[in-house]
């Protein structure tokens, strides 16, 4: 095979394995973004922590409806301060095994197969 | 109230089911605090012969037998036999659980992190996957959204959560007429699948009650039995995955912290070995 259309090959077997490893780091990402309280189910994004900060000027505890629809009783400000420390948590071990991944150049390195 | 992890392990001429539920029982205990785990098996001797008994808090003796269940099972793109596949008895989990929440599990089922634990107290009574993902970068096509292009939406029934509750009893004595009662509701739901599988029989059972369905955390991710497991170390994984129009071609990919359903039974034996 023509030694410039090996390299062009390689090249996308490891673009390839690049795009896969970062859908699966999106989807640990969005696996660990899931907080459990009071029996309720709640993932946490920017909308949750943004509304419970809302209520919190309010209120001190208050019925959150969780990822199944059930209304759960929560204290708000432990809520708020759980999601937002698995929010700080999760998203910066997203942004450093990222910034890790940009470093790998082969495909061994990259799945850590090395 | 009691709770923890149920197996179902029921040995076939091709797989060790029993020595996958020994290993899937070690890394629950691994990743999920030394959880409790328990196991329904028709091979108790050959368990204990394995010296693996152990490992498991109560060992369950059920011989429920659907003999006459064949499918084509793979080892990779280009490998593949018909197997005899015993599959009864997921119905009878709810009577047969020693706890009070349960976490029923396919011993392919490989964990490793600890987010199903989180799952009990849950206020829900039951819970199942609906949404997955193959972790392969090839289109996979609606086999797992519905049961069949004109049918109801499809669950998982590789990982459920119940309680022991009127709610919970319902729904496993629903899953149970559905298996005696399977030509019929093979034809009434238009599933088109001569076998007996367990993730249609709760996806009926859950249309028929016409309840709230209250879904585990997550998706559920899982490999082909066309891919192969590579390697495990820690919550780590490596597989090979099949390359889109390219038969026989694997594209090289691992996971970290992911819990993974292995379909490729063959492989996830070989890395227990």
């Amino acid at each position: 095979m023509d030694e410039k259309l090996s390299k062009a090959l390689e090249f996308a077997n490891y673009t390839r394995t690049v795009e896969d490893q970062k859908t699966l780091l999106k989807e640990k990402y969005f696996d660990s973004m899931i907080h459990f309280q009071n029996g309720g189910q709640f993932t946490v994004n920017q909308t949750l922590i943004t509304f419970v900060n809302l209520l919190l000027q309010k209120n001190t505890s208050s019925i959150l409806i969780d990822d199944n629809n059930n209304p759960i009783d929560v204290d708000l400000q432990e809520f708020y301060d759980n999601i937002i420390d698995l929010y700080f948590q999760s998203t910066n071990s997203y942004f450093n095994k990222l910034q890790e991944m940009k470093s790998k150049r082969s495909i061994e390195k990259l799945v850590k197969y090395v | 109230m009691s709770k923890g992890y149920l197996l179902i392990a029921h040995n076939n001429q091709s797989n060790d089911y029993i020595k996958q539920a020994i290993y899937c029982a070690q890394r629950i205990k691994m990743f999920c605090n030394d959880a409790s785990v328990s196991i329904i098996t028709s091979n108790s001797g050959y368990l204990k012969k394995l010296l693996g008994a152990d490992v498991f808090e109560h060992v369950i003796d059920s011989r429920v037998n659907n003999s006459n269940n064949y499918k084509l099972s793979f080892d990779g793109a280009l490998f593949n036999k018909t197997v005899k596949w015993n599959n009864a008895g997921r119905d009878l989990a709810y009577d047969l659980s020693p706890y009070d929440e349960t976490i029923l599990l396919d011993t392919d089922y490989i964990i490793s992190n600890s987010n199903l634990n989180s799952c009990f107290g849950s206020v829900n009574d039951f819970m199942l996957f609906q949404n997955s993902k193959y972790i392969g970068s090839v289109e996979v096509t609606d086999e797992f959204t519905r049961c069949s292009d004109s049918s109801i939406d499809f669950y998982w029934a590789t990982v459920i959560y119940f309680k022991k509750s009127t709610k919970s009893k319902i729904l496993f004595d629903t899953v149970q007429h559905i298996r005696n009662n399977w030509v019929y509701y093979n034809y009434l739901y238009q599933i088109n699948s001569s076998n007996f599988r367990n993730d249609y029989a709760f996806s009926i059972a859950l249309h028929m009650l016409n309840d709230t369905i209250a879904t585990l955390p997550g998706k559920m991710y899982y490999i082909k039995d066309q891919d192969f497991l590579e390697n495990i170390n820690n919550d780590k994984m490596i597989f090979l995955v099949g390359k889109k129009d390219h038969l026989g071609e694997y594209t090289l990919l691992s996971t970290e912290g992911l819990n993974v359903h292995v379909l490729n039974k063959s492989s996830l034996e070989r890395i227990i070995e």
